[in-house]
């Protein structure tokens, strides 16, 4: 698994951290189109940086994203074939 | 003559993780058996309550708590960063392009929208198939996925970049450079999706320890 074989402990926490991960993901899923697109109407309304307020908060959260998936194990989970 | 044998347990939480170091044997401690005097057990020294980790609650699964290690940390939350850039252009493509010009969009019909976000899904679809596992054969789990974060940022400098090509086009018309533009767009989005198939797929490997 990219989650557990990175990661868990215990083959009996697989599940457990399987349905944490996908717990989150779906919580980000939840507030990612609404925060974009109430972002979008707040920068577009209120004319922030002519607009384009909202694609400068989003290539941050990009940076954000990389600076997070770059301290991802680079040899970590190899073994499975991958 | 004292032997030593490394206790393989499958108790423990994180006693026997290596930070970093990917899958080790879940090893709690090293048993050192002195013949007819006494046994001592010791344990590695970042186990933080060792007193939590005896055989007995072998049968016992392991607290929630103590799998928020760092590493199912960073996972967790690059995965949810994945999912949440990922979900905010999904709801961005058909806002701003359905937007009029003068207001940050692209003024689309809602027929092309349509046809394009259907386009994309078909040849995005094919493109997993064809292109993610040479991608993972040639540069690897880990560099797909930081290439599918990477290419949520062009998505978004794409949409600036095309109202910016319209606004300044004859009459506002779609032209060849707001279509290249688009096709970029859609393409660093189906590369985005690279990195969820990366995800499901170790979603279904078992792991081996190594």
């Amino acid at each position: 698994m990219y989650i557990s074989s990175a990661t868990p402990p215990d083959m009996r926490s697989l599940g457990a951290v399987n349905g944490l991960a996908q717990t989150v993901a779906s919580i980000q899923r939840t507030v990612g189109p609404a925060a974009a697109d109430s972002l979008f109407a707040f920068s577009v309304t209120n004319n922030v940086l002519g607009g384009n307020f909202v694609y400068v908060v989003l290539v941050s959260l990009v940076g954000v994203g990389l600076y997070v998936a770059a301290k991802l194990p680079r040899h970590a989970w190899t073994h499975g074939g991958g | 003559m004292p032997c030593s044998r490394r206790l393989l347990l499958r108790v423990v939480d994180h006693y026997g993780h290596v930070p970093g170091g990917g899958m080790s044997p879940l090893v709690l401690g090293n048993v050192t058996e002195q013949h007819g005097t006494q046994t001592v057990i010791r344990t590695p020294p970042e186990a933080s309550d060792p007193g939590e980790a005896s055989p007995k609650d072998i049968q016992k699964p392991p607290p929630l708590r103590s799998m928020l290690t760092r590493p199912v940390l960073i996972t967790v939350a690059s995965y949810a960063m994945l999912a949440f850039l990922e979900m905010s252009s999904l709801a961005l493509i058909p806002l701003v392009w359905s937007t009029p010009i003068e207001f940050g969009g692209l003024n689309l019909s809602p027929l092309s929208i349509g046809l394009w976000t259907s386009a994309f899904g078909c040849i995005s679809g094919i493109l997993q198939f064809v292109v993610f596992p040479r991608a993972v054969g040639r540069f690897g789990l880990r560099s797909v996925f930081v290439a599918g974060v990477a290419m949520c940022a062009v998505v978004f400098a794409m949409f600036p970049l095309e109202n910016l090509v319209l606004r300044h086009s004859f009459g506002g018309r779609q032209n060849v450079t707001s279509w290249i533009l688009i096709l970029l767009q859609l393409g660093s989005l189906s590369i985005n999706k690279m990195g969820f198939g990366k995800c499901h797929l170790r979603l279904s490997e078992q792991p081996v320890d190594g």
